[in-house]
């Protein structure tokens, strides 16, 4: 066998070996629209509509707290004429406790809200995070990193963008099938 | 003549073609683990893992009259025609993969969030759990966690699913999903979804 076979035999195995080391060397890298994510998750949207079930609830409470103070200020004003000293302290004295318990229970509506707004959102969050997780070792990705506004993800190759896969394994996951 | 044998063979084939496979206890559990056979789904959140498996009227019938010694093949119908009539679950909930804490105490500060963690999972899971199909709900009509007598991180949770208006009502459903709705650990809703043709493939065990 001539020098030169022997040559270029070798120039092919080092070739073949760098490409397959850069290959294995480079780690796999995607993006994905975080916010679009968890927004399009059908866990938030689920979880959402219970949110506003229960928002539903407090204020319809809200609501009839409201009328009967107002009602209760109507009735008053429209006796006050013919009543005694005695009776309109009483009445008044009724009507600020009612406006009292009202602000009370506003404040609390507002505490509770706020509550599990919060405790909603945490809870979708680690569904997404704990599946991200999950989906990044089974494709075997090194890396998924989350583009959002004003992060450090200036520019991505479309093809690096997996927000659309990972959405659809995400909500297939939630179904539970 | 010739014709009754023939059909005699088509009809023995189809029967033999029709009957479902006898394993052993082991190879049962084996199939029942392998999450591509459709009984058996597993979801993690943060660092709670949840685990669900349907379990067959055949497995349960076998927990039922192990150790009775001779079963006649009337008892074994009997039996399992009331357990084909429910849905059988356990729940298993656990610490994540690569973590390792008591589920029972994990987030507890007190002795009194103690006391209300082991109300919610022994009285309270019934009103977090409900299975869904084709828009019909219904709540378990038992829910029991398992004792467990030993240094444990997770529990298990028996949930039975039974009919409510029809007997055959559940026997019919073709896709089901039963959700769990963590109050107890904050990880939100979990779905875990099954099909009756899952269910019919199980096999059957030896007795």
């Amino acid at each position: 066998m001539k020098k030169t076979h022997y040559f270029l035999i070798g120039a092919v195995i080092i070739s073949t070996s760098i490409a397959v080391y850069s290959f294995f060397a480079t780690p796999k890298i995607a993006v994905v629209d975080f916010k679009r994510l968890v927004n399009d998750y059908q866990g938030m949207k689920d979880a959402t509509l219970e949110y506003e079930k229960k928002m539903t609830g407090w204020n319809t409470t809200s609501d009839s707290l409201t009328d009967a103070i107002k009602n209760e200020l109507s009735d008053y004003y429209a006796d006050s004429a013919f009543l005694s000293k005695q009776e309109r302290i009483n009445r008044e004295t009724k009507i600020i406790s009612m406006r009292n318990k009202f602000m009370e229970f506003s404040k609390g509506l507002e505490e509770n809200a706020m509550a599990e707004d919060q405790k909603m959102t945490i809870e979708v969050v680690n569904q997404v995070l704990s599946f991200v997780e999950k989906y990044g070792n089974e494709k075997g990705y090194d890396v998924i990193l989350g583009k959002n506004e004003g992060d450090e993800v200036l520019y991505r190759k479309a093809s690096m963008d997996i927000t659309n896969d990972l959405l659809q394994a995400l909500n297939r996951n939630y179904e539970g099938f | 003549m010739k014709g009754f044998k023939i059909y005699t063979i088509i009809l023995l084939f189809l029967s033999l073609a029709c009957s479902k496979s006898e394993v052993s206890l082991k190879d049962y559990y084996e199939w029942q683990e392998d999450e591509s056979n459709g009984v058996h789904k597993t979801k993690t959140v943060g660092e709670i893992a949840f685990d669900m498996k349907l379990l067959s009227p055949d497995y349960l019938t076998y927990l039922e009259l192990k150790g009775e010694g001779t079963v006649t093949p009337q008892l074994k119908d009997s039996i399992m025609k009331f357990y084909e009539n429910n849905l059988t679950f356990v729940l298993t909930i656990g610490p994540a993969e690569e973590s390792h804490f008591d589920i029972t105490s994990v987030g507890i500060k007190n002795y009194e969030e103690y006391a209300e963690r082991m109300k919610q999972l022994n009285f309270e899971m019934a009103e977090l759990l409900e299975l869904r199909s084709d828009g019909k709900k219904w709540k378990p009509a038992i829910v029991e966690m398992e004792n467990i007598y030993g240094l444990e991180f997770h529990r298990k949770f028996n949930i039975v699913f039974s009919p409510e208006e029809k007997t055959d009502e559940l026997v019919k459903l073709d896709k089901f999903t039963v959700m769990f709705d963590d109050e107890i650990f904050d990880t939100g809703t979990s779905s875990f979804g099954f099909l009756k043709s899952s269910l019919e493939k199980t096999p059957a065990i030896k007795f």
